[in-house]
């Protein structure tokens, strides 16, 4: 135990969480702004999570799935930049060497909600996004009494975005983090706790004595 | 330290406390009767007065009376409950109707109506205060900051806090807003009308259209499976095709007698192409032999030239021979004339004796006909 609570041991177990919580930040915000599909042909325009713009001839078209997910994104966006900042400034304490638990307790308690924020954001995907796509025709093309109208197909294709929010990624980056900064937040804090304590009782012991 | 702990401990019983009462009024009303009721709307039939995961607070109808306008709650089962607005009441039966719904409710009995709505709390309002207490529930009120910071004190906070911020957004943004379908406004092409014009020489075919304009006429034929044409004279004039038919076609319609024919276009759309084929029908008429004032009418009521191969005049006299009528002269009135399509032709007979009769001869299908009409003198 007291290996890893050596200094340099917590400086790189702070190094390591704040790395893992820039990732996490980043893969979060690639997910949210990246698209998820994007179109071509007559109803043209890419979708993300956090925004889209389609257009149908040329003209933008209103999906009411897509405008919830974009709200549902506000959050997950924040908890993206606070992870970006929170890790930036734990990589940024591991090189200066300082140790302040709190932006560590505050780190864990953050990557404590990453496993809800993944599962949201897959959610979303998988709700909202697969409702527009359902909505959204693949064939504007129609029978009528005029005879058959064709229009040339609605071309979709997969986004940077849809891997990142797969099941795999939304289950395992989140708990690789989430452990990471609580055994860091444990050695860099509470270990840091456990032994003013152990040196309060010593001192103790050697007034008595 | 002893005083704090006595806190802590009543704090403890205060929160067992209100747990209960909460799961007494939530579960209670289903098993007994209750004076209170705590119900978590679910659905989107009251919205937007209620909407989905607000909660209602409702006292029994046997402590509070209702009258039409009252939100009421009924149970058809232990655990299904209809939270709907009392539209009518009569001595045997309850209407209600959710303020979302289209149509009213089955009738119910008024002894069904077990809870009247006495308030509402919004979603958001009861998971922030129940999340707040929650989090709360962890920290000494009286010592907050010390309290909150303290092991695990925080963590916990700042999670609870995440949470409640991710929750909220869910509820508001997908629970509390019934969803509408996407507003796509796909082009779309109909048949009005296609008819032969007045002179039957062109078909006019009208469309309406949205969220689309013609362009131009790929390709067009007419005509029959054994009898076809390309299209002549297409005039595009906004939604309306005008398409003239050609002669030799006509012809050949009027000899074999079809009366059955087909329009097949394909259209360049600024939205794609639109293949169509449209059936029409053409009446072949005979034509309109008449005599007016001493003078032969004969009209072409048909789209291609009408043959009269001669038309020649008998002279009659009624007393020409012991009150016989006999033939006192016959006169050429018409050689060989091609009468031009729905055209008219006049020629005047020049009265002579007392009356004469007319004889026509024209060809119609294939088929020579003789035509003879009486024109009376004087």
């Amino acid at each position: 135990m007291e290996k890893f609570s050596s200094p340099e041991s917590l400086r790189i177990w702070r190094l390591l969480a704040g790395v893992s919580l820039d990732l996490y930040g980043i893969l979060l915000l690639l997910s949210l702004v990246l698209p998820i599909y994007e179109l071509k042909g007559p109803i043209e325009g890419s979708i993300s999570l956090l925004r889209y713009n389609v257009y149908l001839y040329g003209t933008p078209i209103h999906v009411d799935a897509l405008d919830r997910a974009s709200l549902l994104s506000i959050p997950l966006l924040a908890v993206a930049l606070a992870s970006l900042i929170l890790g930036s400034l734990l990589i940024l304490q591991s090189f200066k060497r300082e140790s302040k638990p709190i932006l560590m307790r505050i780190s864990f308690a953050l990557s404590l909600a990453f496993p809800s924020v993944s599962a949201l954001a897959y959610l979303s995907r998988l709700v909202l996004v697969g409702e527009a796509m359902r909505e959204i025709p693949s064939d504007l093309g129609s029978v009528t009494s005029a005879g058959i109208l064709i229009t040339s197909p609605v071309q979709i294709f997969q986004g940077p975005a849809l891997p990142l929010l797969s099941p795999l990624l939304s289950i395992f980056p989140p708990v690789i983090v989430m452990s990471l900064t609580a055994v860091s937040a444990y050695l860099n804090v509470y270990s840091f706790l456990e032994k003013d304590l152990h040196g309060k009782r010593t001192s103790e012991t050697t007034v008595h004595s | 330290m002893g005083g704090s702990g006595k806190h802590s401990e009543r704090r403890q019983l205060l929160l067992i406390a209100a747990s209960l009462f909460i799961v007494l009024i939530t579960v209670g009303p289903h098993f007994f009767p209750f004076p209170l009721s705590l119900n978590i709307v679910w659905g989107f039939s009251m919205y937007p007065s209620l909407k989905p995961a607000d909660m209602v607070i409702s006292a029994s109808t046997k402590l509070v009376s209702y009258s039409p306008g009252d939100v009421v709650i009924y149970c058809p089962s232990a655990f299904h409950c209809i939270i709907h607005r009392v539209m009518s009441i009569n001595e045997s039966t309850v209407i209600t109707k959710g303020d979302f719904n289209p149509i009213p409710d089955p009738p119910v009995r008024p002894s069904e109506v077990e809870y009247r709505v006495l308030l509402s709390i919004p979603a958001w309002l009861w998971i922030s205060l129940l999340m707040i207490s929650i989090s709360l529930s962890y920290v000494d009120l009286r010592n907050l900051k010390r309290s909150l910071l303290s092991e695990f004190s925080l963590e916990a906070f700042l999670y609870i806090m995440v949470l409640l911020a991710l929750m909220l957004t869910f509820v508001l943004v997908i629970l509390q807003s019934p969803g509408r379908a996407a507003e796509i406004s796909a082009p779309q092409i109909f048949l009005r009308s296609a008819v032969l014009t007045e002179n039957k020489t062109a078909v006019m075919i009208s469309y309406s259209t949205h969220n689309l304009s013609l362009l131009r006429l790929l390709s067009c034929s007419v005509g029959t499976s054994s009898l076809s044409s390309p299209c002549e004279g297409i005039i595009l004039n906004g939604t309306s095709l005008e398409i003239a038919l050609p002669s030799d076609l006509l012809q050949g319609f009027y000899m074999s007698g079809t009366t059955y024919f087909l329009v097949n276009l394909t259209l360049q759309t600024d939205k794609g192409e639109l293949v169509g084929s449209y059936p029409l029908t053409i009446a072949w008429l005979e034509p309109e032999l008449t005599i007016e004032n001493s003078t032969l009418l004969i009209e072409n009521r048909n789209p291609v030239p009408l043959r009269i191969m001669n038309s020649t005049v008998y002279y009659m006299n009624s007393t020409a021979y012991y009150g016989s009528p006999l033939m006192v002269e016959k006169l050429i009135l018409l050689n060989e004339t091609m009468l031009p399509p729905m055209g008219i032709l006049r020629e005047t007979i020049t009265p002579k004796y007392n009356y004469a009769y007319v004889e026509v001869f024209y060809e119609y299908r294939n088929q020579t006909v003789r035509w003879v009409g009486k024109v009376q003198f004087s």
